[in-house]
């Protein structure tokens, strides 16, 4: 088992790609805090991973909020000592047409997406410094990479995820703290439910993918524990895009040709 | 075993991060084909990884020569039945192309893109349709954080290894329907033969080196390794077209401790 001796938060973990991933670390033998704002499923996620035999307790968290936060860190440490690896995983979206998003409505995604990852990426961070180095993992988004229509205020709180990152990685790198992203295409969750939901609209999606499928969150848990391992110890700052190809171009060629 | 039942080609694995490609191929439980221009290097690295258990077997291969590159595919599907994976690791950067663009003599720019563009296109043309075949593949390409961030003097090298990366992105596109995945590992500086050509004192230079690097070292070959592991597994399943940065955050951003002391003193 490639994580025996490591210990993660995973936040958003109740569900969706959080639960995916904490699966994921869990099986490659790592204690996992399931943190989500609905305690009830991260309660259930945790006691998935503790039936197949994994270490995990179930925490209550609103990424937002500094106290509950630091709360979440305490109860980390007091039930597995350390905290070596933190998922960011926790977001929401917002899918408002752009003319009536008001100011409340882009605050509330940049809150979680944005500023959740910045306030919980500094509690752990702040452990990690004593415990002598970490992982920090970023779930941004293709959305971090490039626009996507009437998806504005996502988009912008995703790509702020990446620089993010990618800033904190060079301050960070002298206590010995990675910090990475990834960036997932289009996974059918509770978040994507309005939009892929829709049939015509997924079989579109899905055709615009080099490799035909959309994404699991299961597929999400091989990039997290290679960035939680000691296999990536020198890899710092890098965004992983997770899509099937669909950031690499287009998939179909945009003109039939004879 | 995370490449267990996998065929694999290795280019330039007679040294460097291809031998340790190759190695750890083999630990993983893949049958690898290491190959390059150094029958006495290959057939040492081939000797290390059966003692060690693996299985392996070694073939001359220069990467700029057609013939010996479809000869090298159809050798490890004769041997082994299949070929899962390729790994473009060759490459080339000789001291001789080091130079502003108006100074590169164009028998060096020719050589860059010999070897670090068309060899990875000869082998890649020469292997998907055995890929294809067996319903599958995975392909990783060894560039270089030059290829997005350029570095004085290299004008060849960079444009050579950026267009590696575009290859590999159409590859992607072009071969996902038929579950072939295609992606790049952009290395920062590692400690290699190859390297160890830039510098006369090496105390100086690996002090250099960490003085640019957020993470305070030099890249170890097996982190090249271990990436080119994940990218060739079954757990890279849904990534292609894809590139991964592994220079301990050299890229990332600026990075001047000794300018402005470290701003997060007070953890
Ligand atoms: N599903 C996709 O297509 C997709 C694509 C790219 C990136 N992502 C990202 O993946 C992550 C997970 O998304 P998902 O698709 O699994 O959605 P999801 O809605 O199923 O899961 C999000 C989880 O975060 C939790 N959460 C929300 N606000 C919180 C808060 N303030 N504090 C703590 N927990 C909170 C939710 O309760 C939920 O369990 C998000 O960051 C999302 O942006 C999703
Ligand atoms: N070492 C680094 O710091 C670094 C950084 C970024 C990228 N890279 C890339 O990683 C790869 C491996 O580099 P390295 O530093 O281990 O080794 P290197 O520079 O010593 O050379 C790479 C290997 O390719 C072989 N080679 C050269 N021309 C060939 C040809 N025509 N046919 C077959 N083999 C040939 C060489 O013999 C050598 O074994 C190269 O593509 C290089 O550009 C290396």
């Amino acid at each position: 088992m490639r994580l025996a001796d490591k210990v993660a938060i995973v936040t958003g973990a109740g569900r969706g790609n959080g639960r995916g991933i904490a699966r994921g670390l869990a099986r490659e033998g790592a204690a996992v805090a399931v943190a989500d704002i609905i305690e009830e499923n991260a309660r259930k996620v945790a006691r998935g991973i503790e039936d197949s035999g994994g270490r995990a307790i179930a925490l209550k968290v609103d990424v937002t909020d500094p106290q509950s936060v630091q709360g979440m860190v305490d109860a980390t440490l007091a039930a597995f000592s350390t905290i070596t690896t933190l998922v960011n995983d926790a977001g929401v979206i917002s899918r408002i047409p752009f003319f009536e998003t008001t100011k409340e409505e882009f605050q509330r995604v940049v809150d979680v997406n944005l500023t959740g990852t910045f306030l919980v990426a500094q509690a752990v961070a702040r452990v990690m410094v004593k415990a002598g180095g970490g992982s920090i993992i970023n779930i941004a988004s293709q959305g971090a990479e490039r626009g996507a229509y009437e998806l504005v205020t996502y988009c912008a709180s995703k790509g702020g995820v990446k620089t993010f990152t990618m800033a904190l990685a060079v301050t960070l790198g002298q206590y010995n703290i990675r910090v990475n992203a990834i960036a997932p295409g289009p996974i059918p969750t509770d978040m994507t439910a309005a939009s892929l939901g829709d049939p015509v609209r997924r079989a579109s999606i899905e055709a615009g993918i080099p490799l035909g499928r959309l994404g699991t969150p299961e597929d999400l848990a091989g990039i997290c524990v290679y960035y939680a391992s000691d296999e990536s110890s020198w890899v710092t700052g890098s965004t992983m895009w997770i899509d099937g190809g669909g950031l690499a171009g287009l998939a179909r060629a945009p003109i039939a040709r004879k | 075993m995370r490449l267990k039942d996998k065929a694999a080609l290795v280019t330039g694995a007679t040294a460097g991060l291809g031998q340790s490609i190759a190695e750890a191929f083999a630990r993983e439980g893949a049958a690898v084909l290491v190959t390059g221009r150094d029958a006495a290097r290959g057939e040492a690295v081939v000797e290390g990884i059966r003692s060690s258990g693996g299985r392996a077997r070694f073939r001359r291969l220069d990467v700029t020569a057609e013939e010996e590159v479809e000869a090298a595919v159809a050798a490890t599907v004769d041997e082994w039945g299949r070929l899962d994976v390729v790994v473009n690791n060759a490459g080339y950067y000789g001291p001789a192309s080091m130079r502003p663009l108006a100074e590169l003599p164009v028998a060096e720019w020719d050589r860059v893109i010999q070897v670090n563009l068309r060899g990875p296109f000869l082998v890649c043309r020469a292997a998907i349709p055995a890929m294809i075949r067996q319903g599958g593949g995975a392909i990783v390409s060894i560039a270089s954080i030059r290829a997005i961030h350029c570095s004085h003097n290299l004008p060849a090298y960079t444009a050579s290894k950026a267009a590696l990366i575009q290859m590999t992105k159409s590859i992607a596109l072009d071969y996902g329907a038929q579950n072939i995945r295609a992606n790049a590992i952009l290395p920062g500086v590692h400690d290699t033969p190859g390297g160890q050509q830039s510098y006369t004192d090496r105390e100086e230079y690996l002090r250099r080196i960490a003085s640019l690097t957020p993470l305070g070292r030099i890249g170890h070959p097996s982190g090249i390794a271990y990436a080119a592991v994940f990218l060739a597994s079954d757990e890279a399943a849904y990534i292609t077209g894809a590139t991964l940065v592994v220079d301990g955050g050299r890229i990332a951003g600026e990075y001047r401790p000794h300018r402005s002391g470290p701003s997060t003193r007070r953890a």
